[in-house]
């Protein structure tokens, strides 16, 4: 296969892709802190013994790891308008993003919590620390440790979920290269292209990922 | 609160702790009296260290009272057995320093970061007070080299030196240990009894479970020996490890003394 004309098409419409690089770099970047905190609280009732908002919080968990993002996105994009709300595409998006991985972060997070030996709690206790500040001093750092490899995993699947937001019409890369097809009829290699700039995002994050992963491991092993 | 020399720091009355169905504490009275070395003998399974952690309230016991200071611990004091917020428990526990079997130090801080984490978070002493004096500690307990080494990179023993100090910087009236040299190998035992004599001397009330016998004679004001759930028997080393009143006792010794 020759590549000048793959490389030809490439610099012809670089400037298209890094737009929709930036927009699919733009959700990922709201979208992963706000799974990551969203992923936090849901967590918090369960170890902290408030049963009622434990139980809620479970059904919600279970509803949003259950049902399919993209369903989630289009409930959020043309429910809400039902309701009266009406939010931006983005908007939606990154909520939707955010809530389920925030769900499935929050089972991460609560398998690494009840890894770690009760004699932690028992020691934060022992120096009269309360539960809430034995959670976030003592329990919370270690467990986020012992799952770096694990949230590692979880950010790479985030930033190739956004791509579930061209659904709704925000022009990031993948509806980037939908338009492009029309535009150029050269359908195989916009996606090849478009598979290229993910790879790029999530190779990336993946080392940045391992570079913390070793980090930790030698500073706390 | 005002107490003289000859009130007990802890008091321990008529306490009864069972795990579902079995009972293992069958009605314990312990005082301990300000500056007084207590240490607690008897075999595996005897409920020395459910006792010990009932002081601290790490466990609930079903009925008795146990007061720490004059505070009581862990339930309302008087008829009303109401269990104390988890903020009482927390001001209790302040005044009770502990020190574990596995150490139990937070392996994601350093040794000094361990050792400020309770004067700064929960004293909300400043950090470069607490910093000083958590120095002070550990240069006490023979580990300021090691100040900003992770718990990970210590030896045992080098460990629960750390945590010794670590419970020390809350400035508590009592001390408990919970068997704190079994988890050691042998030769770093002695490393960490040094450290426990020097605080004895230094007139630190203590109760230690221990299996140390050597401990339990030279340091002890008064040694506790349990068995089955009840303190079987208690009295000044000197006199009762020498001349064990018990059939209980004298067999426990006869077979531990020699190690």
């Amino acid at each position: 296969m020759d590549v000048a004309p793959f490389i030809s098409f490439l610099t012809r419409y670089w400037p298209v892709f890094v737009d929709g690089l930036q927009i699919t770099a733009f959700v990922a970047v709201l979208a992963a802190p706000a799974a990551f905190i969203a992923g936090i609280l849901l967590v918090l009732p369960a170890v902290s013994g408030w049963k009622g908002l434990a139980a809620v919080v479970r059904g919600f968990v279970e509803l949003m790891r259950n049902t399919p993002l993209l369903v989630q996105i289009y409930l959020l994009y043309f429910g809400l308008p039902l309701l009266g709300i009406f939010w931006g595409a983005i908007t939606c998006g990154v909520i939707a993003i955010a809530l389920q991985h925030g769900a499935f972060l929050s089972e991460i997070v609560r398998a690494g919590i009840q890894s770690l030996s009760v004699r932690q709690w028992e020691a934060g206790q022992s120096i009269g620390m309360r539960r809430f500040a034995i959670l976030r001093l003592v329990i919370l750092p270690q467990a986020l440790i012992k799952v770096t490899p694990a949230l590692g995993n979880q950010l790479i699947v985030l930033v190739k979920d956004t791509s579930l937001v061209s659904a709704i019409g925000v022009m990031d890369l993948t509806l980037t290269g939908k338009v492009l097809i029309e535009r150029s009829g050269m359908s195989f290699e916009v996606f090849i292209a478009v598979a290229l700039f993910y790879l790029i995002l999530t190779t990336s994050l993946g080392i940045a990922a391992r570079l913390v992963e070793t980090f930790v491991a030698r500073r706390y092993a | 609160m005002t107490s003289t020399a000859s009130d007990p720091i802890v008091s321990v009355r008529k306490l009864h702790k069972s795990f579902d169905k079995l009972e293992v504490l069958k009605g314990i009275d312990l005082d301990v009296r300000r500056g007084e070395v207590v240490v607690v003998l008897g075999p595996s399974g005897s409920g020395k260290s459910t006792m010990l952690r009932c002081i601290n309230f790490l466990e609930t016991f079903q009925s008795g009272t146990i007061t720490v200071d004059g505070r009581p611990v862990g339930y309302e004091a008087g008829d009303h057995r109401r269990p104390l917020g988890e903020a009482r428990n927390a001001k209790v526990r302040e005044h009770v320093g502990m020190v574990f079997q596995s150490y139990n130090l937070f392996p994601h801080r350093t040794v000094i970061e361990n050792v400020m984490m309770g004067p700064v978070k929960v004293k909300k002493v400043a950090r470069a007070l607490a910093r000083e004096k958590g120095m002070a500690l550990l240069a006490k307990v023979g580990m300021d080299h090691k100040a900003d080494a992770y718990p990970g990179q210590l030896s045992g023993g080098q460990q629960q030196r750390v945590a010794i100090a670590r419970s020390l910087a809350m400035e508590p009236s009592v001390m408990l240990f919970d068997e704190v040299t079994s988890a050691l190998d042998p030769e770093l035992v002695g490393e960490v009894l040094k450290v426990m004599r020097g605080l004895a001397q230094e007139g630190m009330t203590m109760i230690v479970v221990t299996h140390e016998m050597g401990f339990a004679r030279q340091v002890a004001d008064r040694v506790v020996f349990m068995d089955g759930g009840v303190i079987v028997e208690e009295g000044a080393p000197g006199d009762i490890m020498a001349a064990p009143k018990t059939e209980r006792f004298g067999n426990f010794l006869s077979r531990n003394l020699d190690q």
